[in-house]
């Protein structure tokens, strides 16, 4: 089977793929390195090529497997002493491992670029096992389709179209996405085990399939009856596909992991904790911890700020999901803002059920320019021009400015909302 | 190279490599051979006769792709009913198909080392039982050359190595030497000759090759064999009067019944 | 134009009842997914694009593809009548699959998003043409599914605001999107029309202008003792 398999390898039209496979996914990867640095943002990203990578990998594997329709090819596989599903098997392989290889070019591009910087660990073999069931599932639906069909006209465009739709519609349900948004890597969450048995479950039937069915249709008068073997093979791997596609809508594909007994603080007061495979961050959220305990008198900040899930039984705390070094740094500086907002001003907003439209605006406009200037201020500059949105009502350039000016003018200003804050939220929660 | 792995594997079949006994063979609800009963030992045995005369569609159930729908089949001494029973007979068995496919990337080595692997030949010296059949078809410059670039004639040798890699007991090679030159042809000529202990089943509408390679003569026309015999009887089935090289021509016409070839 | 049984001829020898299975799949794939978007991964993050993007990629790949048959290598060899046959097939089965397309979108959705697919079909109809004529016409698949990536992944800025040329989030009538479906169709038409020998004649031509520029004179042979040189 060894050197069927590498003859295959040597001689799949795939081969010449390899490098366009590559390509897209270090481009991919490379256009924006905010995961670089923290092992499992680097091994969420690594999956995000998969959505286009899968598709190109099935094409190209049913155009290979479509070989099978060429004139006397048919004759001379049913003249084989080998096992019917070997020669399936050798191809598929190739197919499938010349597909791996592109993804694990990304895999690399991740491990190279995170080493130097990225805290403890490595490279979370559950992400990347979801990109790699996910790539050879692509190629064994590939495989399928070119065999049954023997077509190098339909084969490629069904399988690689259908992978795309499969891809983009069911993008979560294969664990490429979460509730539509981006896997991010966040440490809080991991893949839960049961939902990646069953992804991986999902590739191995497929794959059973490929090698075990495609040789069994077109059974007409003519051929020899196969062994039941073969086809309780092919009925197992259908069945584990099914099985799979009907508990995956079932599953999260993510889940919390414990709080770390050992977090990531900065060294400061107030204190930022992280989790801590996120130490790559800690230099830059110890400047905005500094910051933080050098706000002007009149609020009350907290001793500890948390990443999410840092803090067991407490599932509030800051994310650091958002792309780039400044950009997460801002939503950070925002997280911090809001809850130095709930520390000065109490948990929840309360006020007067007859308060009036006017008085309800000047009270929420007042807070939210606390916010943004809190943010400002804890960031260490204005809102950075690739963040996009802010506070309704709320010009970022004006904070800006204001942030610049001297304490005693930003004392004046606290003093000011902080009054506006008082003066309509319930003195029962006000703790100032 | 002397690879004696597939003779061993078929076991010890004695002189007939195959033996079949009443078969019919069709394709759908027709028909093509009747209650045929063929046999073959080691040597040459020549397969003649019109198209669509059954030859192609003999070699195909002999070479096992094909079930027969009737009767009883023997390849290398173990009877072949099922699957099971026929992909073990496969193993010594080496299968030129009339027109035989290839993977058009592949080179030379890698499509003779392939088949050498499907019809079961041991990883270890394959390497060397590939070389081997490539250099017996006269294409060593060609061995790392794709498929696809082979004119029609150099990859009918390719199809030809693939068949005879690994030395199997039997060889059913389906009209070979379309596409080879004359020098082609006597060099396959002598190849065949020099197959000892092998039983090589062929078809072929060149008499001339029958001529020069001698062994047994099976013609069979609207499936079913209206001769068995030696060429030298085939020759005396012209009847008197047909001197030389005309005289096996005319007998093969006799027995299908066509009448006189030109004198 | 070939006549009727021509073209039938033509169409039995290039995957009718593929096409036909294609067309059936082609208006369900429409009807499921005109109203439904999707998350893909962008360069910026994740960008919502609708499903039926992909639809006139499908589509056309099939349609260019079935030029395609089991008698290709003869069809190479034919006269005008199939090459007028070829071309007249294109038009008709690209306009064909545009219009299922089309007519199926309208009739589940605003006549804007069917017109977009219309459009998508008319752009990537003119990268698949060229990626078959480049490569083969069973490979024509090839360019249009590459292309699939940089559009979807570089489409939109950060904001998530989609760039002009991504033609399947602008409107109907945004006139650089029609100008990209014109040209697509002008680089394909071109493709198509660069025949083997018609290539051989320009390259020719290309190098005995660049002859003549350089200032040389081919040298003549007239046999090995006599050697003939004419130069300026």
């Amino acid at each position: 089977m060894r050197s069927a398999f590498w003859a295959e390898l040597r001689r799949s039209p795939l081969r010449w793929w390899l490098p366009v496979l590559a390509l897209v996914n270090v481009a991919v990867m490379a256009s924006d390195q905010g995961w670089a640095g923290a092992w499992p943002r680097a091994s969420a990203e690594a999956l995000r090529p998969v959505v286009f990578l899968g598709p190109l990998v099935a094409a190209g594997a049913a155009w290979s497997a479509a070989r099978s329709g060429l004139p006397g090819v048919s004759d001379r596989m049913r003249s084989t002493a080998r096992v019917g599903w070997m020669p399936d098997a050798a191809q598929l392989a190739s197919s499938a491992v010349i597909g791996l290889v592109g993804y694990l070019t990304g895999v690399a591009y991740a491990a190279f670029a995170s080493v130097a910087q990225a805290g403890p660990g490595f490279l979370w073999p559950g992400y990347l096992l979801l990109g790699a069931a996910a790539t050879a599932a692509c190629a064994a639906i590939g495989h399928i389709a070119g065999r049954v069909t023997g077509s190098r006209f339909g084969a490629p465009v069904a399988a690689g179209g259908g992978c795309l739709i499969l891809m983009m519609a069911l993008s979560s349900l294969l664990g490429l996405t979460e509730n539509g948004n981006a896997v991010g890597g966040d440490p809080a969450f991991a893949v839960k085990p049961v939902a990646l048995d069953t992804r991986l479950l999902l590739g191995l039937g497929l794959t059973a399939t490929a090698v075990t069915l495609p040789s069994l249709f077109g059974l007409r008068a003519g051929r020899w009856r196969p062994e039941l073997q073969r086809w309780s093979a092919g009925a197992v791997g259908v069945a584990v596909v099914a099985a799979a596609a009907a508990l995956m809508p079932t599953q999260q594909v993510l889940q919390e992991r414990a709080a770390p007994t050992a977090p990531d603080c900065t060294a400061t007061v107030p204190r930022i904790c992280l989790w801590p495979e996120d130490h790559f961050y800690l230099k830059d959220v110890t400047a905005l911890a500094v910051r933080a305990g050098q706000l002007p008198p009149g609020l009350r900040v907290p001793a500890a700020f948390y990443e999410q899930g840092v803090k067991a039984d407490d599932s509030s705390g800051f994310s650091l999901d958002f792309g780039s070094v400044s950009d997460n740094m801002w939503f950070v500086a925002s997280a911090m803002a809001y809850n130095v907002m709930s520390s000065t001003f109490g948990p929840k907003a309360c006020f007067p059920s007859s308060m009036s439209q006017i008085s309800y605006d000047k009270m929420q406009q007042s807070g939210l320019l606390l916010v943004q200037w809190l943010s400002t201020r804890i960031f260490g500059g204005p809102q950075p021009s690739t963040v996009f949105g802010g506070p309704p009502g709320v010009d970022p350039t004006a904070i800006g400015r204001l942030a610049k000016e001297p304490e005693a003018a930003q004392a004046a200003f606290v003093r000011t909302q902080a009054t506006v804050q008082d003066k309509y939220l319930c003195k029962a929660h006000a703790q100032r | 190279m002397d690879n004696n792995t597939s003779a061993e594997r078929v076991g010890d079949h004695g002189r007939r490599a195959v033996e079949a006994r009443a078969l019919s063979l069709g394709y759908g609800r027709r028909l093509v051979i009747k209650d045929l009963d063929f046999e073959a030992v080691p040597g040459v045995v020549w397969l003649l006769g019109p198209n669509g005369a059954g030859k192609t569609t003999l070699l195909r159930t002999l070479a096992t792709v094909s079930p027969p729908r009737g009767g009883t089949l023997k390849i290398l001494g173990n009877v072949v009913s099922g699957e099971r029973s026929a992909r073990r007979a496969r193993s010594g068995i080496g299968y030129l198909p009339q027109r035989f496919g290839f993977y058009p990337n592949f080179s030379v080595y890698d499509f003779v080392r392939y088949c050498a692997w499907l019809r079961g030949v041991a990883e270890r010296g394959a390497h060397q039982a590939a070389l081997a059949a490539i250099g017996a078809v006269g294409l060593e410059r060609q061995a790392g050359t794709t498929m696809r670039r082979l004119s029609g004639g150099m990859a009918q040798r390719a199809g030809i190595a693939a068949a005879i890699v690994g030395r199997p007991p039997l060889l059913l090679l389906d009209e070979p030497t379309v596409g080879l030159d004359p020098a082609q042809r006597l060099e396959f000529r002598s190849l065949i000759s020099s197959l000892d202990g092998t039983t090589v089943v062929l078809s072929t509408h060149l008499v001339e090759d029958v001529r020069a390679v001698g062994g047994t003569v099976v013609v069979m026309n609207d499936g079913r064999a209206v001769f068995r015999g030696s060429g030298e009887e085939l020759k005396a089935a012209a009847g008197p009067g047909w001197p030389g090289e005309n005289a096996l021509e005319q007998g093969y016409m006799n027995v299908i019944g066509t009448g006189q070839a030109n004198r | 134009m070939p006549s009727g049984s021509t073209v039938a001829r033509y169409i039995r020898a290039h995957h009718w009842r593929g096409l036909a299975i294609a067309a059936a799949a082609l208006v369900a794939d429409v009807a499921l997914s005109v109203h439904t978007d999707v998350s893909s991964p962008a360069v910026n993050g994740y960008i919502t694009v609708p499903l039926a993007a992909q639809v006139p990629l499908i589509t056309v790949c099939l349609v260019i593809s079935s030029i395609d048959g089991p008698m290709a290598s003869l069809e190479q060899a034919g006269s005008t009548t199939l090459r007028r046959c070829q071309l007249w097939y294109l038009v008709c089965a690209s306009c064909a699959a545009a219009l299922l397309v089309g007519a199926t979108a309208a009739l589940l959705a605003p006549l804007g998003t069917a017109l977009v697919l219309v459009r998508g079909v008319a752009i990537w109809a003119g990268m698949a043409l060229l990626s078959g004529r480049v490569l083969r016409w069973s490979l024509a698949w090839v360019l249009p599914l590459a292309s699939f990536f940089p559009l979807n992944y570089f489409g939109a800025d950060a904001a998530g605001r989609f760039y002009w040329w991504y033609w399947a989030r602008q409107p109907a009538g945004q006139v650089p999107c029609l100008l990209i479906a014109v040209g697509s169709i002008a680089v394909g038409t071109c493709a198509v029309a660069l025949t083997p020998w018609r290539l051989a004649s320009h390259r020719a031509a290309a190098v005995r202008m660049f002859n003549r520029l350089r200032g040389r004179r081919h040298t003549v042979f007239s046999d090995s003792s006599q050697d003939i040189h004419a130069r300026t």
